[in-house]
């Protein structure tokens, strides 16, 4: 079976099957186009480290045979509760893995991963307050105090969008 | 332009020419992308700041502001909304109350806390700017004046965030993640460069703050995070994303969130907020404005006029509107397909007659309780929309058989009929039948009822699920008895 290779940001190499690595629209695009036909073909997605670069090829591997995502439907309600369970125990990893999954997923052109990864990142977010949101993932108020009550004074809707 | 910045805000008026040819220069140079209301750009000028500024009281010095700001609905007009010092003051002093007093927004002229949300993204990757870069600015005059005013009044970048820019970014092959912001920025040339000059030491304090080497969540590119945000409910990005930090404050004001609007029961909504939604042209889909009793026509009319594409206009119990703001909505919205009107008395025949010509996709109408509605405007709208499926009248005294005929004969998709309290009799309601897909039918409280009709119904209309007869005195157990046994066949 063809394969190819993966190159991680600190140089190592991952060998996986073409078949598989074509979740990936970027590597499938690649693919397809006029491309070195040599043996020995690899990519280097950057930002993948070593560590991330096995689990990407981990999940794909484990949805190979999984039928091609659905296009994305505006007006269809959003769900997080669909999140399968393979996928859900692969996903608990630290915040820095989660981030780095998307990070990759999104570079890779993985739609499934990048889907299930934001999925769970909106879980997180979800039926928390402010405060909690902002302890789970550090983020710092910036805020005044007194924006901050005109923010929770005034209905949201009524601010306008920056484009 | 370091006139245009003086103090005395009168004395702009003597350079007006040269302003304006100065005005068309910077406009080139700006990179301004899209309406930024929340960040008030020194650049050109409309010529009315000097004409219009009384100066006679901050109250309505700060007032002519918010209405000037509230009609800004375009791009080129937001890169025009000047403020000069002296405005500035005034509105830190009374306008910033008075227009959320109109229009509810949080903070917006803390261009500093901005540029510190700008660098909380990381802006460090960015190219740092010379002052020549960036249009003629209040920076730049502040830079002259000597003082320290690089965080005021900052140009704000136009948020990457949004969904036309955030594909560019990712095919930017700078790849995920952390740099993408910048990559995107920086190939468009745009955006967060000018706010470099002023962000150095917020970028290192936040880079310091975030240099750990695990990626932070407002690392992640701003497409990523409103995907995230596009799988939370609106309530939740209400009461939680948003309250978070004004980076995500910001991405939740992406259009993308907002094409179903739901502004029902809010008291403070007034026209001045359905001006703006308008102005937006974010092609709102939905909007929902039922029991906001501060709306008045205008305000649905210039929504109206302004999104061509809304498909579900409801407003229950507003009163307050008249025959006008259903016209205007059925003149601009062909895509119709949701019309629900209960309780607003105000309403004719005439608006059914133009919702007839214009909205041919219509499905769903409700005008209970719109007492002025009779017949003519109901047949009209039945021979216009044939697609209808659902339909709800509630004591309309002037509706009779022969709106029930019309809708009869006209939408055979129909599948939701509801006449209660209406001028009906079983003249009408027999010919109902014709009906193949009619699953709920409320005929409670009609003038006239009897059994023989029911079952004919009942018989004839296969898929009926739910019928309500209450109050009908005629209707006896009789009927009620064959109808169950016609069902279970």
């Amino acid at each position: 079976m063809p394969t190819i290779k993966l190159q991680s940001s600190d140089g190592e190499m991952f060998e996986v099957d073409v078949e598989i690595a074509k979740q990936s629209v970027t590597i499938k695009t690649m693919l397809e186009g006029k491309w070195y036909t040599g043996v020995d073909r690899w990519v280097t997605p950057p930002n993948v480290s070593s560590l991330i670069c096995p689990q990407v090829i981990q999940w794909c591997t484990h949805h190979k045979d999984d039928p091609p995502p659905p296009e994305d439907d505006e007006n269809k309600e959003k769900r997080t509760d669909d999140i399968p369970v393979w996928d859900q125990e692969f996903l608990k990893v630290d915040q820095g893995t989660l981030f780095e999954l998307i990070l990759a997923a999104n570079y890779l052109d993985i739609k499934g991963l990048l889907d299930v990864t934001c999925k769970t990142v909106a879980n997180m977010i979800k039926g928390k307050t402010p405060e909690e949101i902002r302890k789970t993932f550090n983020i710092k108020n910036d805020f005044t105090e007194e924006e901050e009550a005109q923010v929770k004074q005034v209905p949201f809707t009524l601010w306008h969008k920056k484009k | 332009m370091g006139h245009f910045l003086s103090k005395n805000g009168y004395s702009l008026k003597k350079k007006k020419k040269s302003r304006k040819l100065r005005k068309k220069k910077r406009r080139r140079n700006c990179f301004l992308q899209g309406p930024c209301m929340l960040c008030f750009i020194v650049h050109g000028t409309s010529g009315s700041v000097e004409d219009d500024w009384p100066f006679e009281s901050a109250v309505a010095a700060a007032s002519k502001l918010a209405e000037r700001y509230v009609s800004l609905n375009s791009p080129e007009e937001c890169a025009k909304f000047l403020l000069s010092p002296g405005e500035l003051a005034i509105w830190e002093g009374q306008g910033r109350s008075l227009l959320s007093k109109l229009i509810g927004p949080p903070a917006l002229f803390c261009a500093a806390d901005y540029s510190e949300m700008v660098c909380k993204r990381k802006c460090a990757e960015l190219q740092r700017c010379t002052p020549r870069k960036q249009p003629r600015c209040a920076f730049q005059e502040a830079m002259e004046n000597g003082e320290e005013r690089g965080d005021s009044r900052c140009l704000l970048p136009s948020l990457p965030s949004s969904s036309s820019s955030s594909s560019p970014s990712e095919e930017d092959g700078s790849g995920a993640g952390r740099h993408t912001d910048a990559g995107s920025a920086a190939t468009s040339s745009s955006s967060s460069c000018c706010c470099q000059l002023s962000q150095n030491e917020s970028s290192e304090e936040a880079k310091s703050a975030e240099s750990t080497d695990t990626p932070h969540i407002n690392q992640l590119p701003s497409s990523i995070l409103l995907k995230v945000f596009s799988h939370l409910s609106v309530k939740e990005r209400c009461l939680g994303a948003s309250l978070v930090c004004k980076y995500w404050r910001d991405l939740c004001l992406d259009f993308q969130f907002w094409k179903q609007i739901d502004l029902s029961g809010l008291q403070q909504v007034k026209d001045d907020l359905l001006v703006k939604i308008a102005s937006r042209r974010q092609n709102v889909t939905e909007i929902n404005i039922s029991d906001c009793r501060n709306v008045q026509d205008h305000g649905v009319c210039s929504l109206a006029s302004n999104c061509p594409g809304l498909i579900k206009y409801t407003a229950y119990r507003c009163k307050q509107l008249s025959d006008v703001s259903l016209c205007t909505v059925a003149i601009h919205c062909p895509l119709l397909q949701k019309v629900h009107v209960g309780n607003q008395d105000k309403l004719t025949d005439h608006a059914l007659k133009l919702l007839g010509e214009h909205c041919k996709e219509l499905k769903d109408v409700h005008f209970g309780q719109c007492y002025s509605i009779s017949d003519e405007g109901l047949v009209a709208l039945a021979q216009g929309c044939s697609k209808l499926q659902r339909i709800y009248m509630q004591e309309n005294k002037l509706v009779t058989d022969k709106s029930v005929q019309a809708f009869a004969e006209n939408c055979p998709d129909l599948q939701f009929v509801g006449f209660m309290g209406c001028l009906v009799t079983s003249q009408g309601v027999i010919h109902l039948t014709q009906l193949q897909h009619l699953s709920s039918l409320d005929l409670r409280h009609i003038s006239e009822l009897n059994n023989e009709t029911v079952m004919e119904v009942v018989r004839k209309c296969r898929n009926l699920t739910s019928l309500n007869l209450c109050l009908n005195w005629t209707i006896n157990d009789s009927s009620a008895g064959i109808s169950v046994c016609d069902w279970r066949v």
